[in-house]
């Protein structure tokens, strides 16, 4: 059997046995679990590599569902007030968060919209993030971080506090000490 | 010597002495030798990854210091923890694309540097000599509100011990952050033979009862874990003028107190002993994806 056929039988499984509020995600989630042998000293860096790709998968969509999900770029054009040009142009000028999988089409997170307008501090955050990875983006919106004693920077510029939310931006995945 | 006036900065939630750096002075500090091998983890993107930071960002530089600070670590995971750890207290997620960015340095110290030994008794130590030297400060500080009253001072000399330490001298100040979720999600022995498993049974063992309660991980989340930047950039900058010359602080990781990481003052005779020796991509190190793994970290 191939690896498609059996990623088709999951999928058929998950469809017909999958309980009421229960996401397939969290399904797969425990499957992933439950392959990985109970000494973690046990794991090979070669399966412990697979182990964690396996897992940022999943993390990955929970990222994308995360405080209200994504839209498209024409939906962001509507809501901005903008061409789908101009969208384009906030999002390479790395003023807006926008991800996507594979070579497929952007989406672009709702809470970084408030009122038809980007949200204060998200910009400003995006300029001093060391990385222009669109999920690196993501982790560092949406992770509580022990240095804001569990908040999370989104957090901070929901509350309108864009100047601490700038400066974790400018500390952000750099060797320094927290 | 001390001022007779409020030892405390007004205005700052954990109140800081204003003459901190005079009683720094005074203390004798614990010192031990640099490593002759640092690690620091650096984006590939800087041609040069030793960057003695005055920018004000991190715990011990500051743009009004004397000198910069070039942060390390004694082992590659370390570094990882300090880089990435902030975020992982609850989703443990690295973009790969980061992980690809950045390079291991191997730093070699060519000749004997002395740091000030701000780890476990030694922290205590130097908590304890705060505690005395602000103690008197605040004693004084009473008599001389007595005097200037005309009352008796019997009482206020009879209530000091009611005088509250600055908050970041509390054991368990309020903001402290934990960093039992991180160690005990892993369940095998990391590579400094620590094993942040057994912390699990930590109400049932005493040793780490006192690790927890009074012991190395206490203080550094006292100190060295506090947020507010300000005392730690302050402490910093007394160091740096200090008789004894110390050319950095040793001090444990937040995220997990049996790993260790130096923070080096940029003065002239540690920026000549400092070299680069190697660097290589941080994807190559050996042990990175089982160590992401042991911490339950996601890749994406």
């Amino acid at each position: 059997m191939t690896v498609a056929g059996i990623v088709n039988e999951i999928h058929a499984i998950i469809a017909q046995k999958k309980p009421k509020g229960t996401s397939e995600y969290a399904i797969l989630a425990r499957a992933i679990d439950s392959f990985i042998p109970q000494s973690k000293a046990r794991v090979d860096e070669e399966k412990a590599r697979e182990i964690v790709l396996a897992r940022g998968a999943l993390a990955r969509k929970r990222l994308e569902k995360a405080e209200g999900g994504a839209i498209a770029a024409e939906d962001v054009a509507d809501l901005l007030g903008l061409s789908r040009q101009g969208v384009d142009y906030l999002r390479k000028t790395e003023r807006i968060v926008a991800w996507r999988v594979g070579t497929g089409k952007w989406h672009y997170p709702l809470w970084q919209f408030h009122a038809g307008r980007v949200r204060r501090g998200i910009s400003e955050c995006l300029k001093d993030l060391p990385s222009d990875d669109p999920w690196s983006h993501m982790i560092f919106f949406l992770s509580p971080r022990e240095s804001l004693s569990g908040r999370r920077p989104l957090d901070l510029i929901l509350s309108g506090d864009v100047s601490n939310a700038i400066a974790v931006a400018r500390r952000h995945q750099r060797h320094g000490a927290y | 010597m001390f001022r007779t006036q409020s030892p405390w900065r007004a205005g700052t939630s954990d109140m800081v002495p204003t003459d901190l750096a005079r009683w720094i002075h005074a203390v004798r500090l614990p010192l031990v030798r640099l490593p002759e091998k640092l690690i620091r983890l650096s984006q590939r993107k800087f041609a040069d990854p030793i960057h003695w930071s005055q920018l004000g960002i991190h715990r011990f530089d500051s743009p009004g210091a004397r000198y910069g600070v070039l942060y390390t670590s004694n082992r590659v995971e370390t570094a990882v923890l300090e880089v990435f750890g902030d975020q992982w207290i609850k989703d443990r997620q690295v973009s790969s694309i980061d992980l690809k960015s950045y390079e291991v340095c191997e730093i070699e110290v060519r000749r004997s540097l002395q740091v000030l030994d701000a780890t476990g008794k030694n922290l205590n130590r130097l908590g304890w000599c705060t505690k005395s030297v602000t103690g008197i400060a605040a004693l004084r500080s009473k008599r001389a509100t007595g005097k200037a009253r005309r009352g008796s001072i019997s009482e206020l000399i009879r209530d000091r011990g009611a005088t509250q330490p600055p908050a970041h001298f509390h054991r368990n100040p309020t903001g402290c952050v934990s960093f039992g979720p991180l160690l005990c999600r892993s369940s095998v022995e990391d590579h400094s033979g620590y094993s942040p498993s057994s912390l699990r049974a930590s109400c049932q063992n005493t040793q780490q009862r006192r690790y927890t309660r009074h012991g190395l991980g206490a203080l550094d989340a006292n100190f060295f874990a506090t947020t507010e930047y300000a005392i730690t950039q302050e402490w910093a900058n007394a160091l740096m003028t200090h008789p004894q010359a110390p050319v950095g602080i040793r001090y444990n990781s937040r995220k997990n107190p049996r790993r260790i990481n130096y923070a080096v003052f940029g003065l002239a005779v540690a920026k000549s002993a400092v070299q680069l020796v190697k660097r290589y991509p941080l994807l190559d190190y050996s042990r990175l994806f089982g160590f992401l793994f042991q911490y339950d970290v996601e890749v994406l």
